[in-house]
């Protein structure tokens, strides 16, 4: 094999910082927080506990079992926000993979429906189908956490809690809670929560609760030091490698 | 001891290799397939393309899942030994590609590991696009500032930094579209580094192209026949693997053709640039293919390999889509792979400086 002579710091010095400056060029993708499964990164995502809930703008939070392409491959469970499509059941047309996205009937057209999106019990994931009007824009009003467990009361204002879960309300206000989770209220407003982490109000018909702090459901990732920090030790393995491919070898 | 037994055992293989040989050399038609190179790459392409493009309408979930357990593996080995250990590389090269390598590798590792942690995807997309880079400087500096070779990194370096800063900005979609275009720089790497005359190579070129652009287009989905084996679960994938505004249709026609440039990508590393890479017409007999592997391959990556290759297989036979997709996220390495090896190359000359290769033409051996 040809051996040349290793060149000077300026070839090292490349392969070490060329990455790093691509990475620092593009301060958007740096932020980007990578979702376990790629195709569901471009969703909104919303906590665990609103599953169900409507999301501002249009939809549901639904459960999404990542586990379908690649890459990566990992089975988790993240929590978005999606707008399913309309089924039509009174389609003639049987669709199939062969028919996507051909007319069936009163402006709908065949389509592969998500998981989270197939009715329960339903066999067939292809649909005669129309997509929602609007994506959601937001995750459900005051995302995060449960609805508070005491103080409840069917009509009337329901108790508010320090620091802990305030109280829920059928037809009234819910109770605000400043530490803990806030209450729910079902044709009222829902509760608000100054720091919860874990809750915040919700309300079906009313005006939702609100949270200062944003809770769980986002992914927890590391800022630019994390990055820089993880580009930095891919490198310095690469480094490794190269420091050792310049010790002679005994002849 | 290990060659001992392969030479063994590969005996008989040759025998009957021979007698094939012997047969098809006297049929007319075929005849000089057998002596020819160009001939018989040039028959053995489009009989490839058509086999691949037949399989992919008859049985798409089948080559989408069986091809990467069988040939997976190896073809990574395939990568090492022709873009790598046969290109005649400083060693201090050879070494930045494996630490490239590994880098990646424990990077999808991680990922896998600790899902949703880190910003994976632009990480993979910078550390890789960075990588190519570096692979033309290197190029460069090997050449010792060649006045070529300057213009061709002078070229070919800001087009790499150019992808590499677009990619960053979508990284999700970037990896993506990797995925899909590495399967093409395969062949690209053929034509440019190994066929010496592509013309011959044209016949299944073309029948390559049409097959990807039905395909890709959606014009052939109504002859394809989902209801085979794992057909519902490639166009699960095909689907959803996209943001929301690529089409189904197109998303599951270009899942199709994935499928297809999967197959063509594993049969060009496999089979059509190890035949280009010899320096005779003819074709090695199994034992001459041992020898030449044990000389280019050290016998830890060899046994990795065999260990590796036989574990997916295995693995695949207890849960076939799981160990595909864990394969397809770790192996992912080896696109890059192709990218910043090949853009060495492309800077410092295709050429093996240790080992050129006869002139076109030249007396069959």
């Amino acid at each position: 094999m040809t051996r040349l002579r290793f060149p000077t710091l300026a070839l090292p010095s490349l392969l070490v910082l060329t990455p790093i400056v691509l990475l620092v060029a593009a301060p958007a993708a740096r932020a980007d927080i990578a979702p376990t499964c790629d195709e569901e990164a471009s969703l909104i995502t919303c906590a665990a506990a609103d599953v169900g809930k409507p999301c501002q703008g249009a939809g549901k939070c639904y459960a999404v079992s990542c586990s379908a392409t690649t890459p990566p491959s990992t089975a988790t469970t993240e929590y978005k926000c999606d707008a399913c499509p309309t089924v039509l059941t009174t389609s003639s047309v049987t669709c199939s993979a062969a028919n996507l996205q051909t007319a069936c009937g009163d402006g709908a057209t065949c389509m592969v429906l998500s998981a989270w999106c197939t009715p329960a019990g339903a066999t067939n994931k292809y649909a005669c189908a129309m997509p929602a009007a609007a994506p959601p824009t937001g995750p459900p009003t005051g995302e995060t956490g449960a609805g508070g467990a005491g103080g409840a009361s069917t009509t009337g204002a329901a108790g508010a809690s320090t620091t802990g879960a305030a109280g829920a309300s059928t037809t009234g206000a819910a109770g605000a809670s400043t530490t803990g989770a806030a209450g729910a209220g079902t044709t009222g407003a829902a509760g608000a929560s100054a720091t919860g982490a874990a809750g915040s109000g919700t309300s079906t018909t009313g005006t939702g609760g609100t949270s200062a702090i944003s809770g769980g459901g986002g992914c927890t990732i590391g800022g630019a030091q994390t990055t820089a920090g993880i580009a930095g030790g891919l490198l310095v393995i690469g480094l490794g490698f190269l420091s050792l491919s310049r010790r002679r070898r005994p002849r | 001891m290990l060659s001992g037994v392969v030479t063994i055992a590969a005996a008989p293989l040759d025998r009957a290799r021979r007698a094939l040989l012997l047969g098809i050399a006297r049929v007319p038609a075929l005849g000089a397939a057998v002596v020819r190179r160009d001939e018989r790459l040039r028959l053995q392409a489009l009989a490839g393309v058509t086999t691949a493009f037949a399989l992919t309408l008859l049985c798409p979930g089948v080559p989408f899942v069986v091809a990467p357990a069988l040939f997976g593996v190896v073809h990574l080995a395939a990568d090492a030994r022709y873009l790598v250990l046969r290109r005649g590389v400083p060693h201090w090269w050879g070494v930045a590609l494996a630490a490239g390598c590994v880098a990646l590798f424990a990077l999808r590792a991680l990922e896998l590991g600790f899902p949703g942690r880190l910003p994976s995807a632009a990480l993979e997309v910078g550390f890789g696009w960075g990588w190519a880079v570096a692979g033309a400087v290197a190029g460069w500096a090997t050449t010792r500032s060649s006045l070529p070779a300057r213009r061709r990194a002078a070229a070919l370096i800001p087009a790499l930094a150019a992808i590499g800063v677009a990619a960053l900005a979508h990284p999700h979609l970037a990896r993506l579209l990797f995925a899909h275009l590495h399967n093409l720089v395969a062949i690209g790497l053929w034509l440019l580094i190994w066929r010496q005359r592509r013309r011959f190579a044209l016949p299944a070129l073309g029948l390559l192209a049409l097959a990807v652009a039905l395909l890709a287009s959606g014009a052939a989905l109504p002859y394809v026949r989902f209801d085979g084996p794992w057909a519902a679960r490639l166009v699960d994938e095909s689907v959803f693997a996209w943001p929301r505004w690529m089409p189904q249709r197109t998303a599951l026609g270009l899942g199709l053709s994935f499928v297809l440039l999967q197959s063509i990508h594993y049969a060009v590393w496999l089979s059509f640039v190890p035949q280009d890479d010899l320096r005779g017409q003819g074709t090695l007999s199994f034992q001459m293919s041992w020898r030449s592997l044990r000389r280019d391959l050290p016998l830890p990556l060899l046994v990795v390999t065999a260990l590796a290759a036989a574990a997916v297989l295995g693995a695949s036979l207890a849960s076939v889509h799981r160990t595909r997709q864990l394969y397809m996220s770790l192996a992912s390495f080896h696109g890059y792979l192709e990218l910043a090896a090949g853009s060495f190359l492309y800077v410092r000359g295709w050429e093996n400086p240790r080992c050129p290769r006869p002139a076109p033409g030249s007396s069959p051996s």
